[in-house]
């Protein structure tokens, strides 16, 4: 059966982020992408649901689209750091309103893919291991 | 056949990756299984979130993991990256589908148990002077799981076919060559 709960974040890694510079499209300049975990994930759905009811209201088959998209932006905000940084609270952009006004979709893209290409990268390096049953 | 397994619901270390930390991950209840989908829930509506698609049903994972690991909801939602997540809600399913016994197997198995294992012989006279599975757990029975459940039950009943006297006040002869035979 389950365990009394003991182990708090800080035994775990908390405050390691994985950063990778990238080049932002176009330009030689460099920015921070951070690969997210779980919470930020789920942050940038709640995020997208939040912003798009009240934006559009309803949730339809036509709009699922846009969805997706400003899900992508609310990650795009929270993955993107200032280059000389691994916190998560330096974020490149200030708010999400400004990814929506500054990103067009092909940027969109761009650091999705960026972000997916990371992902992978990190699965290939590191191992998953099960250790021995008790 | 590690019978014991089944009856202490075992769990099992597994380690996450870039860590040098374990998770003890134990198989859960059914009752334990709704819980992690109902907190799912709560936690998706908490936000004005329908609790529908990928999202949702990865938080219901996370929520099993919670449940079976020494770690809450927060702190797996703030330390595990979605890979991960994933590869410890499939190592739950193995630790589950491995606290889930084969009836036939476990019963043929506590037959001979309870006749040439002096431990399982009193384990046995435990589970037969108990009124249920609760009174023998000691614990409600929502809180046990189906492998626990399994075990009592075949135990009980290969206890009752080898010790307990029939009608007639005899108890059932056993052969060594049917004690030796692998089944």
């Amino acid at each position: 059966m389950a365990e009394q709960k003991k182990l708090s974040i800080k035994d775990i890694r908390a405050d390691q982020r994985e950063v990778s510079l990238i080049k932002w499209p176009g330009t030689e300049k460099e920015i921070g992408l951070m690969l997210l975990r779980c919470g930020e994930i789920q942050e940038a759905h709640f995020a997208a649901v939040e912003w798009f009811q009240k934006k559009i209201q309803l949730m339809d088959g036509v709009n699922l689209a846009e969805f997706i998209r400003e899900k992508e932006r609310q990650e795009i905000f929270r993955m993107l750091l200032q280059p000389d940084s691994k916190r998560p609270q330096d974020r490149l952009f200030n708010s999400a309103e400004d990814v929506r006004r500054e990103l067009d979709l092909d940027e969109v893209a761009y650091f999705q893919a960026e972000h997916q290409r990371l992902t992978e990268e990190r699965l290939q390096r590191l191992g998953i291991q099960k250790i021995e049953a008790e | 056949m590690d019978v014991l397994r089944y009856k202490h619901a075992s769990s099992s270390q597994v380690k996450i990756s870039g860590s040098t930390l374990t998770l003890s991950i134990s198989p859960l209840t059914q009752y334990q299984i709704e819980q992690a989908e109902l907190n799912a829930r709560s936690h998706f509506e908490a936000h004005g979130c329908l609790p529908v698609g990928h999202e949702f049903n990865s938080e219901v994972g996370l929520q099993i993991i919670a449940l079976a690991s020494p770690l809450d909801a927060d702190a797996l939602r703030a330390c595990l990256f979605g890979d991960e997540l994933e590869y410890l809600y499939d190592q739950w399913i193995l630790i589950q589908e491995q606290s889930t016994p084969d009836i036939g197997q476990l019963k043929e198995h506590l037959r001979k148990a309870v006749n040439n294992d002096p431990s399982i012989t009193i384990d046995g006279l435990m589970a037969y002077q108990s009124e249920d599975a609760q009174a023998y757990y000691g614990k409600p029975m929502i809180d046990l799981t189906v492998g626990q459940l399994a075990y009592y039950l075949c135990l009980w009943s290969a206890y009752k076919e080898f010790h307990v006297p029939d009608e007639s006040g005899k108890t059932k002869m056993v052969s060594k060559k049917w004690l030796n035979k692998k089944s």
